[in-house]
């Protein structure tokens, strides 16, 4: 008699849970419109999948029964790998997030970026008697995470000073010492620093990977430093002292000063091929002979924003079939997550594209090349190229330029604004790595060189000028130069280039020391591992 | 180092940032200042922010802020006067994606009773500008406004609340607040009726 009533108390007691389970099922697909609205949307609009995490439900459920640390319940959806890139007439997440939760919803962060890895952060807030939900939802061009967890304040508190879960305790209090004044932080300890303050590198390392805006200023006179603290990749710590002084009336000053030089570096073997594992610990960063703390680091396989520049010059015009083909195998053959603009130049600085991960886009715009076409203004192209990559945040760029390299100013007929000198100079600085594609003279320039070559510098001469060019500034800025002498050879040099971009990883540190006396500072990176070579910029002039 | 870090962490640390936010930024609804109309920016803007956290947020973050530990004492009890802390910032690729009229409506209400411009930063290098305000009542700061713009730029941060810069100065190397921030607050000018 006492099996079957042991059965029947198990079976019950089965029934009741997944009972149990069905309504918190149902309550929480009742409750979570906002939630559901948001994902479905993804999966609608971006035909995105979520990732399949294991034991997810059960986690959900246990958190309603246990309500560890005061979280009463959560609902998680991640994507990875998919393509949320921003396009032109899509509508603003604020408008999706504000129709799927109402008005008891209050927005508490709204931060967009167009740049890099076009972060989109949304987070809402909203009072439920003592407990508090919070709505986020984070989107990157390939990721998303959407997240709702409702919370209480008092029983997160409790927990962190004693880690109980279900009157089991799981260690100290969280919440650190009592009575023991926190530690000064990095930032603004250090006698070494007596009036430098320089961003912690962890929040720096935060923000940089994070993509977002820059935290918020304290109130302090050095409110504008703390609100633009240096990032890896922009271009005004990158290259530049930030240097704010900030005058209040009656004599305080706070001074700010802090660099970030940023480096594109290349691991090979001993045989010349690159080595793509190198652990971060195994780069050694030496300034003017002086090692220094690497304090960033993204592996190759990074994306990478790079800009195709492209010379339709009079002297490339009968290649033109060539280098569209080329083109767009180049295109085809990046990894996805690079973020590609084609530029094409004449005298004049043409953008076809801006920024995209497109493919189909950047290979249509090939198309229209054939009808452009003037004299050659080389160096003040790459100086807007520069420019125009100075603007990304991020520290990975790159410019693959496919020319003859002949700019009007060698033969000084008809100058362009800027000298090879100074281009050369602002290259060596820039952590952007160039990586020239030496297209020849068309043969029927080089029939007039022949011709008249020997008193002028048309022909031979302008081409030795011309590639010698092109090659410092490849060796200055850490690249390649590749041959395209003939047609044929276009498209093996594209694919060599391809490759060589994700044989780079990107390296950042602060200088020990910043004198501004303008003199050069010569880098070498080398890498603790037998027999491997690194291989970046020379050095930059300390301003 | 940074290896490429998962979204959950970028996650953990942007609560982290916020939160640090709410802390750093020391901030009545009287100097609350109505910069919404900067939200029309936003769509052309490659970068922007909005954050937007209110008293009770800021108490629910100085709940966890302990009595017994002598900083965060003090930063529970600077967080727990403030009424809320606001920031609006929009970053633009070229120049002449706003007005002169669109900085001037923040500066408009900071020509209010009440507000005084304690810090003006101009760059003619950069064509950076800074401009940090305080909304004084008696001997009471009661407010903080900061408003950074350059061509391309324009952030206007404003921490709405009961501030004690002697507190704050307590603060210093801790939370990120420089260590070697020496001011001394009695001295600072009172410019009455802004720029």
């Amino acid at each position: 008699m006492k099996r079957p009533d042991h059965l029947i108390h198990k079976t019950v007691l089965l029934t009741f849970m997944i009972a149990l389970l069905q309504t918190l099922a149902f309550n929480a697909q009742g409750k979570g419109k906002g939630f559901k609205d948001i994902v479905n949307h993804l999966e609608t609009k971006y035909r995105a999948k979520k990732v399949r995490i294991p034991l997810l439900g059960l986690a959900n459920f246990a958190v309603k029964i246990v309500r560890p640390a005061g979280v009463k319940g959560f609902k998680l959806a991640v994507f990875e790998n998919q393509d949320f890139a921003l396009r032109d007439g899509d509508e603003p997440f604020e408008v999706v997030m504000r129709t799927a939760y109402d008005k008891e919803w209050q927005p508490l962060v709204r931060v967009t970026s167009k740049r890099g890895e076009q972060n989109r952060v949304l987070i809402y807030s909203r009072y439920a008697g003592k407990d508090v939900q919070f709505a986020l939802l984070v989107l990157e061009a390939r990721e998303a995470v959407v997240l709702e967890v409702k919370f209480n304040p008092d029983a997160a508190v409790r927990f962190l000073e004693n880690p109980k879960i279900m009157g089991i305790s799981i260690g100290k209090s969280i919440r650190g010492n009592k009575n023991v004044a926190n530690q000064p932080t990095q930032n603004s300890s250090g006698e070494k620093n007596a009036d430098l303050v320089v961003p912690s590198p962890e929040t720096t390392k935060a923000t940089s990977e994070l993509g977002e805006p820059r935290p918020n200023p304290p109130l302090s006179a050095s409110v504008k430093d703390e609100i633009n603290p240096p990032l890896p990749g922009d271009e005004k710590t990158a290259t530049q002292p930030v240097e704010i002084k900030t005058v209040v009336p009656d004599r305080n000053a706070i001074r700010i000063e802090t660099r970030l030089v940023n480096l594109n570096v290349k691991a090979l073997n001993r045989g010349g091929q690159p080595l793509v594992d190198i652990k971060p610990e195994e780069f050694v960063v030496y300034e003017d002979g002086l090692k220094q703390e690497v304090s960033h680091f993204r592996p190759v396989d990074a994306p990478v924003n790079l800009i195709l520049l492209l010379d339709l010059s009079g002297s490339t015009k009968n290649r033109r079939k060539a280098m569209q083909e080329a083109a767009k195998r180049f295109v085809d053959v990046l990894p996805a997550q690079d973020n590609v603009a084609i530029v094409a130049f004449t005298r004049k600085y043409r953008p076809l594209t801006d920024f995209t991960r497109d493919k189909a886009r950047l290979k249509s715009v090939l198309k229209d090349i054939n009808e452009i076409s003037g004299d050659t203004a080389f160096y003040d192209s790459m100086w807007k190229a520069l420019d125009r990559l100075d603007q990304l945040s991020d520290a990975r760029k790159a410019i693959i330029v496919l020319t003859d390299g002949e700019d009007d100013s060698i033969e000084s007929t008809d100058p362009t604004e800027h000298r090879f000198e100074q281009l050369l100079e602002r290259a060596s600085e820039e952590d952007v790595t160039i990586y020239p594609i030496y297209f020849s003279p068309s043969n029927n320039y080089e029939k007039l060189g022949v011709i008249f070559g020997g008193g002028n510098l048309m022909g031979n001469e302008k081409s030795r000028i011309a590639r010698k060019q092109l090659n410092d500034l490849a060796e200055q800025t850490g690249g390649e130069i590749y041959n395209a002498q003939r047609e044929e050879n276009l498209e093996d040099a594209y694919k060599r280039v391809a490759a060589e971009l994700h044989t780079l990883y990107s390296l950042a540190y602060s200088p020990e020391k910043l004198m501004h006396n303008g003199e050069f500072r010569k880098i070498s990176v080398k890498v603790n591992r037998d027999g491997a070579v690194a291989k970046t910029r020379r050095g930059y002039y300390d301003r | 180092m940074i290896v490429k870090m998962p979204v959950t962490v970028k996650l953990f640390f942007f609560t982290i940032l916020v939160t640090c936010c709410a802390i750093t930024q020391a901030s009545g609804q009287s100097g609350k200042l109505q910069i919404d109309y900067l939200d029309r920016l936003f769509p052309n803007a490659v970068q922007s922010v909005d954050v937007s956290v209110d008293g009770s947020l800021l108490l629910i973050a100085a709940k966890f802020l302990r009595s017994d530990n002598p900083d965060e004492a003090l930063a529970k009890e600077l967080l727990t006067a403030l009424k809320g802390v606001y920031v609006k910032g929009v970053e633009f690729e070229k120049e002449g994606e706003f007005s002169e009229a669109d900085i001037d409506m923040v500066r408009t209400q900071l020509r209010a009773p009440g507000w005084d411009r304690i810090v003006g930063v101009r760059s003619k290098r950069d064509r950076e500008n800074v401009e940090v305000y305080l909304m004084i009542e008696g001997s009471v700061i009661t407010g903080v406004s900061v408003l950074v713009f350059d061509p391309k730029q324009l952030y206007v941060v404003n921490v709405v609340g009961p501030i004690d810069p002697e507190k704050i100065c307590q603060l210093r190397g801790h939370f990120g607040i420089p260590k070697n921030m020496d001011f001394d607050w009695s001295k600072v000018e009172r410019r009455r009726g802004g720029i």
